[in-house]
């Protein structure tokens, strides 16, 4: 892949003051995404991972670093341009009920980025395009007069990527869009996704907590802990060697649904999750690590590489592969 | 999930019917602003003005229900057109306050940070002098009139809506369909008039009807003062301040503005209540 | 059991049967809307007041049926011989108690002949049981984590050593890490005080690690019921069961595409006729819209359709404990 990725955010961080002291939720985060592509992020709650989805598409301000669409900065970008670049990248969201103006109908909602964006010259290819959209996402075309109360959490989840099509995005942040519906639904929702794929070629940033669902959609992912990248990874390779020990514990912590003894439940990590406000330097992980030696906590971990394109942030390989960032 | 329920306002309805006071309430009200819009056909408006003093004083009789006043003024023709006074001047003031005071919590609440701070501060400073002093002063500084009464009713209550408001719009501030609308690109007064602030109607609907009846109370309170309503137009406060003087022989004169004000006060303040219980969807069984 | 509301009955629990031995750990599974909180509260005795109704049916507990007991007499049970613990540990919690008064007082209400010295020493081992320092006792709930928050809501569920502890999704809302711990835990404490479960989950992982034995619900009815062994190796499931099993991405095979189960839960204002999953059912014939399906079983693995390939088995049993 040598072509310039679709999004690329180079150093971004993230911070908000609490009375606690400066929270790093998004710190010093570079990845690449290429059209057509999902880079699934996983981390536990409180990792940062929502926050990068909206810094990535500017809903939050970012405290600092870049994010290139196709090469070019939008962070910098003014009113009227950032207008423009609303429609090149949209967002899902977790939380089917909230996410849906609870006054609005089905069509009410997924007309209002096409206004809002001047799309449709007039009613009529407006009430095409809606048609379409509700036909592409699986939603019977009765429903286009009902309220979202009315309507379960697949079909309402189907509405939120209805909107986020509208526009025809180039690239969608996903954020954790199938973990609040059952596992049934769940799954009709990730066809939906991965066929949308194929046919529109999106990109997507796949922000989740399951690491069933990220290997089943994901290209490449990338573990977040408190803020910080730990390993990023093509998505077989991960799961395969996962090399940092907090990716490990998280493998390890999964539930598999198989009675057979070696899926039984083992090593479980201690400790809890901290929260990232005036980190020390050094691997935030040290703390519940089971290798941790001092050398974790004295200075910033870089990314290495220890396999094509296997990057960890981990003391245990340093030595081993070139640095980056 | 296909049988369609009942609408969100039939759901609504039904439950506000249920709360049987708040819906005599409603009669009642319903019967009062009828009276007040069609007062010229119901009564000769000859009647509020027209002094005569030979009819003086008058105790109630067929001819007039309630007596007459200290002019020889029919007391019920001048009932009914003091609902016309005050439910005019309240419904306006009430409506001027939800503008003004709705408009102003709706940016503070969006907007957060320094906004919030300058406009809750100012808001809390108004709310800090009672609302009657601070409409007196205003009257007193502006000249006692009908439209200066408005205004400093709008001033009083202004404060009460930017409150309600704000503490409304904050929870829906944060949801995730305002962000979805950021999302593609929607102007702030787009995201403020069609996505958040049809979902606070509730409580400003119910802030809007508790209103009123303090409203009604204050106007009639500086008409009382001399304050509001001036002579010779007719007006429930005044009316009792006028019968005031005369309480001790001829009580009868301070029943019917006073009946006048504690029923309305009370019909809005049953319909403000039962439509809180109604709006509250965590009352829905 | 039925939900009378001002719009429609919903029948949340249609003629559910388990029983749940001593010690033993039984995991309902189901999707949201199941019914599977629906059967917990009935057991409780803790549904809404006047709206939701047991029409039929006996709760036996340790062989008495509590379906018909009083409030007072209740009272007694909840707590000391059934306890309950709830999805969200953050408001299962009295935010301005400190969490060792909040263990007490569960040994206050129950074990009255206790000294203020004996309880104290109780509360002390408990803490340390469920893994928490004893000297934390002293803190509030908001300085706790959430999944320590969830370890104290099991420690007071678990104060009086009851016989069943019911556990409707007591990991759902943790991190996985975090709910590796807590599930652990709650192992750990099985063994220890012979406590059974019944564990309330959509999440065939969580089962197959805690369970021993496992009933599917469907529309409020147990569509499949037998030991974890059976429901994850056995010869034959219920076409639900397959479908769910088919809508988890599988973590150790690449699949392109995942299989979900077609449709939507049925509306439960409405009592099916027949089979309730014939509607979205890939193998459904006529008859099972007409039909009740029938019991089959083998050794114990019980699956309620008419085309399993397991003999006929009789259907006829009350819910029961111990």
């Amino acid at each position: 892949m040598s072509e310039t990725p679709l999004i690329e955010t180079r150093h971004l961080k993230k911070f908000f003051s609490t009375p606690k002291g400066l929270l790093h939720a998004v710190d010093d985060i570079s990845l690449s995404i290429f059209p057509g592509q999902t880079l699934g992020v996983v981390g536990e709650s409180g990792c940062g991972k929502s926050t990068l989805g909206r810094v990535m598409i500017r809903l939050l301000p970012a405290t600092g670093g870049e994010v290139l669409y196709r090469g070019e900065n939008f962070l910098a970008y003014n009113g009227r341009r950032m207008k423009e670049m609303r429609k090149k990248v949209q967002i899902i969201f977790q939380d089917p009920y909230a996410s849906l103006n609870p006054r609005m109908t089905v069509s009410e909602i997924i007309a209002e980025p096409l206004k809002v964006c001047r799309i449709c010259p007039d009613k009529e290819s407006m009430q095409k395009k809606i048609r379409e959209l509700m036909d592409t996402v699986g939603l019977a075309p009765r429903l286009a007069n009902t309220y979202p109360h009315e309507l379960d959490g697949g079909r309402r989840q189907r509405i939120g990527i209805a909107r986020a099509l509208a526009v025809s995005p180039e690239f969608i942040v996903c954020d954790e869009p199938v973990s609040a519906l059952d596992v049934s639904i769940q799954a009709q929702i990730l066809n939906l996704l991965m066929d949308l794929q194929d046919s529109y070629k999106i990109a997507y940033l796949f922000i989740t907590h399951d690491l069933s669902v990220v290997r089943h959609i994901s290209d490449e992912i990338m573990v977040m802990y408190l803020g910080q990248c730990v390993e990023k990874a093509p998505s077989q390779e991960l799961f395969r060697n996962p090399a940092h020990p907090y990716t490990e514990a998280l493998l390890s912590a999964i539930p598999i649904p198989s009675v057979r003894p070696e899926d039984k439940m083992k090593n479980v990590i201690r400790g809890e999750l901290s929260s990232p406000i005036n980190p020390k330097p050094g691997c935030r992980f040290a703390a519940r690590c089971p290798y941790a030696t001092s050398a974790c906590t004295q200075q910033a971990i870089p990314l290495t590489e220890i396999a094509p394109n296997h990057m960890v942030a981990c003391t245990k390989y340093q030595d081993k592969g070139e640095h980056h960032g | 999930m296909e049988k369609k329920g009942r609408s969100q306002s039939g759901a609504i309805w039904f439950r506000f019917q249920k709360n049987k006071l708040a819906l005599i309430s409603l009669v009642i009200l319903g019967a009062i602003v009828l009276a007040a819009l069609f007062a010229n056909v119901l009564i000769d408006p000859e009647l509020v003005t027209t002094t005569n003093s030979s009819l003086r004083l008058q105790t109630p009789s067929a001819e007039h229900w309630f007596g007459t006043d200290l002019y020889g003024r029919d007391v019920l023709a001048r009932i009914v057109y003091g609902a016309r006074v005050s439910l005019t001047v309240s419904v306006t003031a009430v409506f001027g306050a939800l503008i003004v005071g709705g408009l102003l919590g709706a940016v503070a609440a969006y907007f957060g940070g320094h906004v919030e701070n300058i406009i809750m501060r100012i808001m809390d400073i108004f709310m800090a002098i009672p609302s009657l002093v601070m409409a007196i002063a205003v009257v007193a500084a502006l000249g006692a009139s009908t439209v200066n009464l408005v205004v400093a009713l709008i001033v009083a209550r202004a404060p009460q809506f930017a409150r309600v408001v704000r503490s409304a719009i904050l929870p829906i501030r944060d949801l995730e369909y305002v962000e979805a609308a950021t999302a593609c690109g929607t102007s702030h007064r787009r995201i403020i008039l069609r996505h958040i602030l049809p979902n606070v109607l509730g409580p400003i609907i119910v802030q809007t009807t508790l209103q009123m009846g303090h409203c009604i109370i204050q106007i009639a309170g500086l008409s009382f003062v001399g304050l509001g309503i001036q002579p010779p137009t007719p007006e429930w406060g005044s009316m009792l301040s006028e019968a005031r003087e005369y309480m001790r022989r001829y009580s009868f004169l301070v029943v019917p503005p006073g009946l006048a004000i504690m029923i309305t006060v009370f019909c809005f303040n049953r319909i403000g209540d039962g439509l809180r219980d109604a709006l509250d969807p965590k009352l829905k069984n | 059991m039925e939900y009378r509301t001002d719009d429609a009955t919903v029948y949340a629990v249609n003629g559910v049967s388990f029983n749940v031995g001593k010690g033993e750990s039984l995991g309902l599974i189901g999707e949201t809307g199941a019914g599977k909180t629906s059967i917990a509260l009935s057991i409780m005795r803790l549904l809404p007041d006047r709206i939701g109704v047991i029409t039929g049916g006996k709760i036996l507990l340790d062989g008495t049926d509590i379906t018909a007991a009083g409030e007072s007499a209740m009272c007694d049970i909840r707590g000391e011989k059934v306890s309950m613990i709830f999805q969200d540990p953050m408001t299962s919690l009295n935010p301005v108690m400190e969490v060792g008064d909040q263990i007490e007082e569960v040994l206050l209400l129950h074990r009255p002949e206790m000294t203020v010295e004996q309880r104290r020493k109780k509360t002390d081992e408990i803490l340390e049981m469920i893994g928490i320092p004893a000297e934390r006792k002293h803190e509030y709930p908001h300085q706790f984590s959430g999944g320590m928050k969830q370890r104290i809501v099991i420690a007071i569920a678990l104060a009086c050593e009851p016989m069943l502890l019911l556990a409707d999704e007591p990991t759902t809302a943790l991190d996985v890490t975090i709910q590796a711990q807590v599930l652990e835990m709650m192992n750990g404490l099985k063994e220890k005080l012979g406590t059974s479960i019944v564990l309330i989950t959509h999440d065939f992982g969580v089962v197959a690690q805690t369970c021993d034995r496992v009933a599917v619900i469907y529309a409020g009815e147990v569509v499949e019921i037998g030991t974890a062994y059976d429901l994850f190796e056995g010869e034959d499931h219920h076409p639900y069961t397959q479908g769910l099993f088919g809508s988890i991405p599988n973590m150790n095979v690449d699949e392109e595409r995942l299989h979900p189960i077609e449709g939507l839960m049925p509306d439960p204002t409405i009592l099916a006729k027949g089979c309730s999953f014939a509607d979205r059912c890939p193998y459904a014939q006529e008859v099972c819209f007409r039909e009740k399906p029938h019991c089959r079983e083998k050794n114990g693995h019980r699956v309620f359709c008419r085309f399993s390939k397991y003999p006929e088995a009789d259907r006829e049993e009350d819910v029961e404990y111990e």
